[in-house]
């Protein structure tokens, strides 16, 4: 077969300028629901509008955002608490059953914190008895106290127990290799374990543990279903109240503009408290992991597993398993024809929005690669931030500013503006996909960062186009990256809860829909086999993430 | 607060790894004076870094005992933790601290000075390194030779009793090997330090140490001064890791054992009965002061390379003699 000789091209050729078009394309469609809401910070509200708005900043803003902080940094400390020490003990030692407990101690972020609310509120009751004796005998201010205060607690530790992974996952990744070489060179200088960790592990951890705990502080400012059902009114649940209780959207539209705008904010200083520590972690030469010393340190490798497991995932699993024995959670042949249609759903949704997600990432991460454009860099890079630091419900609110401007350029009966009217499952979809795009973003991104450029230059120089080479080479050696994030996305779209409930089309149940709509009729008990479904199918897609080591970026630790 | 260098005993020690089969280190046995340089020498995998993480306390050893001076490192129903040793540790990486400046890697290790103590002493170090006024910088502003060389004062600076280095040229090019080489030398011997120095670069051990350990499979095969282990290898293995060695097998008796030979130890001329092997040249390569010759003996035995001066000219194919060098 005849060898094609083709010369290396300086510049890049036709093929790679409609990609670079594609890749411009996507990156703005997915920041438009953003783009909009921070527009509608500077148009004027109408009459009405403005009358809502000053309504919510009178009576509604400042509760909200006291409740939300509350919320938010007390389950950021304790997922700190129950994550950090975890991470530390599973990473710094060899003790049986270490493997086991690694991948248990991530399975809590299968049990979304809606369900975990749902689930702990037999428990929650047995609380009532010491309430009603507070009450009858100190009165009712200490009662109300009491009341608030533990309400606060179950909803944190609720939080907490089934978030913590995140904080766990990032001090794995921080405290391996070359925190545990310079523990070492620490401890040769004279300096106690416990002084070496302070003065220079935990620094040396503290901007991935950061990273973690916005992840943690970006999912409790999402929740719905879990803070509704606690009874609080955190910015999110005023953001539904406002856009659906008060038909308000342009006052819910100009709120979520401004939380977007401290997000972002948050974001920066997230960054540029990350870009401050030159910290250049080589993982060459990791020495063996040894056995813990004496009886108290073996217990703490144990406790320091077992107490956040026990509480993020046998805790609630047990309470499911209790409620699908008794008879009031036996669904009939009716609930079982809406499960399986829910779960239908929710599949066909997820690997809709898994399959375009990777896509997207794909391409937006493979062009960003091959091209010196800064523009394009710093668009998909604002397009993987707007995404996960953007809540559910801001996302939903953006759409439909998106959908209000689509049909007003493309109005009904042009065949645009008539699609566009159609297909209601498409905002959803599009919504989801802005969301989660960062997932998926981040795992083919550092899937490319491993892939050093001489790869790229080799297969250059033997006659590739970019594109071949892309495909030829990098495509491959993503799979693991690919497999990894195609997992992640499609198990964070199963969970989602405020943007399914938003803007899914008319009779669309997703199996988390479902359960929230069983809880909110008053059937509490008929939410458990659609959970059992939800949180199974969840739990297999993370423990395959762990046990092929997709989410890792160096080799799987030793067993 | 001055220690005073140590002497260092190392009795019959052994260590094994968890979930390994064979021993790291097998029943290594010697005694370091105070202030001697020990250079411990052997391809990887023989078990110097682990004899190094033995007597650092870093690993436990199954068997023997350490004895630093007068105190009992580690032995039957005693083991001192690393951090409580005065044992200072020079890795291959340095493993500076790269969110502390320069100044404040040095003085890591000065738990309990005065703050004007840390300071005279961490300027000291720099000056005698060559690395005066880079107090404030961070380690990823510094080249690879002067992070070796900061690694290197940290060490010393609380004045350990023992200083172990592992490797800590390796990451360097040859020039600025030797360069490192000569500084950490001079400081040693003005710090007046007793050091074991583990490397797998042959003339690092003999430029470096006092006396020279040649270790393989676990054990010390050879324990001598520098001149000893070139001029007297004790067995192939030893002679092999400081040069190209050739069998040649000795014409006398075919029955008898082989010549180990290096290539310095052996020079070409004429064929004649009485060389150690006659053949024919298959390769000359050019080495700038001298050169490198292959020759493939007749009796089919192994190709024996010889040094010889570059000023002396060969062809390929010619018919040469080996003899050993006068």
């Amino acid at each position: 077969m005849a060898q094609k000789n083709k010369h290396p091209q300086l510049s890049d050729g036709w093929d790679l300028s409609l990609w670079r078009i594609l890749a411009w394309a996507l990156g703005l469609i997915l920041l438009s629901p953003v783009i909009v809401l921070l527009a509608s910070l500077f148009t004027p509200l109408t009459p009405d509008a403005a009358e809502a708005w000053q309504q919510l900043q009178e009576y509604l803003l400042e509760d909200a955002i006291k409740e939300t902080l509350i919320l938010i940094i007390g389950s950021c400390l304790l997922a700190f608490i129950l994550g950090v020490p975890a991470a530390w003990f599973v990473e710094n030692f060899h003790f049986p059953g270490r493997r086991f407990l690694s991948i248990a101690l991530v399975l809590p972020l299968a049990i979304p914190p809606f369900i975990a609310a749902y689930l702990s509120t037999e428990a929650r009751e047995k609380l009532i008895p010491f309430l009603i004796k507070v009450r009858t005998e100190q009165g009712i201010d200490t009662y109300l106290l009491w009341e608030e205060g533990l309400r606060y607690g179950c909803l944190i530790l609720l939080f907490a127990s089934v978030l913590y992974p995140y904080v766990f996952l990032a001090g794995r990744s921080a405290f391996s290799g070359s925190g545990i070489i310079l523990g070492e060179a620490g401890r040769m200088l004279g300096h106690s374990p416990w002084k070496v960790f302070w003065t220079v592990q935990f620094p040396l951890a503290r901007p991935a543990l950061v990273a973690g705990l916005f992840l943690v502080a970006m999912e409790v400012l999402n929740d719905y279903g879990a803070v509704k059902h606690l009874g609080f009114s955190t910015l999110t649940v005023t953001l539904f109240s406002t856009w659906f209780g008060l038909d308000q959207i342009e006052t819910a539209k100009r709120l979520a503009g401004f939380i977007l705008v401290t997000i972002f904010l948050l974001v920066a200083l997230e960054r540029w408290h990350r870009g401050k520590a030159r910290l250049i972690l080589h993982q060459e030469g990791r020495p063996i992991t040894p056995a813990p010393r004496g009886l108290f340190v073996t217990i703490c490798c144990y406790l320091s597993c077992l107490i956040p497991i026990s509480l993020g995932l046998i805790f609630p699993t047990y309470s499911l398993v209790h409620w699908l024995l008794e008879d009031a959670t036996k669904p009939s042949a009716e609930s079982w024809r809406e499960i399986f249609q829910a779960a239908r759903n929710s599949l066909i949704l997820g690997l809709v929005a898994t399959v375009t997600c990777l896509v997207s990432a794909l391409i937006i991460m493979g062009i960003v690669r091959y091209s010196r454009g800064k523009l394009l860099r710093f668009l998909s890079h604002a397009s993987t931030v707007a995404g996960y630091a953007s809540p559910g419900t801001v996302i939903a609110l953006g759409i439909m500013g998106v959908a209000v401007t689509a049909r007003d350029w493309f109005p009904a009966g042009t065949s645009i503006g008539d699609f566009l009217i159609s297909g209601g499952i498409l905002w959803l979809i599009f919504a989801i996909v802005a969301r989660y795009f960062s997932v998926a973003a981040q795992m083919v991104q550092q899937g490319l960062a491993r892939q050093p450029e001489n790869f790229d230059q080799a297969s250059r120089i033997l006659g590739d186009s970019p594109l071949q080479s892309f495909r030829k080479i990098s495509l491959p050696l993503l799979t693991p990256s690919l497999l990894g994030g195609a997992t992640l996305v499609f198990v964070d779209v199963c969970k989602e809860l405020p943007l399914c409930l938003l803007l899914r089309p008319f009779e669309f149940e997703t199996l988390s829909t479902l359960i929230y709509g069983k809880v909110d009729q008053g059937t509490i008990y008929a939410c458990a086999m659609p959970s059992l479904f939800l949180i199974l199918l969840s739990m297999i897609g993370l423990i395959l993430v762990e046990l092929n080591g997709w989410r890792k970026l160096h080799r799987k630790s030793d067993s | 607060m001055i220690t005073l260098a140590n002497s260092l005993t190392v009795e019959k020690v052994s260590l094994t790894y968890p979930r390994s089969q064979f021993p790291s280190v097998s029943e290594i046995a010697f005694t370091l004076a105070p202030s001697q340089i020990l250079s411990i020498v052997g391809k990887s995998g023989s078990g110097k870094s682990s004899l190094l993480r033995a007597i650092s306390g870093l690993e436990r050893p199954q068997e023997g005992q350490i004895t630093l001076g007068e105190t009992l490192l580690s032995g039957p129903g005693k083991f001192i933790r690393p951090d409580q040793r005065k044992i200072g540790l020079v890795s291959q990486s340095g493993d500076l601290f790269p969110h502390l400046t320069i100044a404040q890697n040095v003085t890591y290790g000065l738990k309990k000075w005065r703050r004007s103590d840390k300071k005279k002493r961490c300027l000291d170090l720099l000056e005698a390194v060559g690395l005066a006024g880079l107090e404030k910088r961070y380690p990823h502003q510094l080249s690879g030779g002067e992070a070796q060389r900061v690694a290197l004062i940290r060490a010393l600076a609380p004045r350990p009793a023992l200083l172990l280095m592992d490797e800590p040229f390796s990451n360097l090019d040859t020039m600025l090997r030797e360069h490192l080489r000569r500084i950490t030398v001079e400081v040693l011997r003005k710090e007046q330090t007793t050091v074991l120095f583990v490397t797998h670069h042959p003339d690092d051990a003999l430029a470096v140490g006092d006396q020279v350990a040649v270790m393989h499979h676990a054990k010390i095969i050879q324990y001598a001064s520098p001149r000893t282990i070139w001029e007297n290898p004790a067995s192939a293995e030893v002679a092999a890791l400081f040069g190209s060695i050739n069998e040649i097998q000795n014409s006398e008796g075919e029955s008898g054992p082989p010549d180990w030979l290096r290539s310095d130890q052996i020079t070409l001329g004429s064929e004649s009965p009485e060389c150690l092997a006659n053949g024919k040249i298959t390769a000359i390569e050019f080495l700038g002061s001298f050169q490198q010759i292959f020759v493939q003996p007749d009796d089919q035995s192994q190709e024996i390379k010889i040094k010889v001066p570059a000023n002396r000219s060969f062809e390929l194919g010619e018919r040469v003699g080996v003899r050993r060098t006068p």
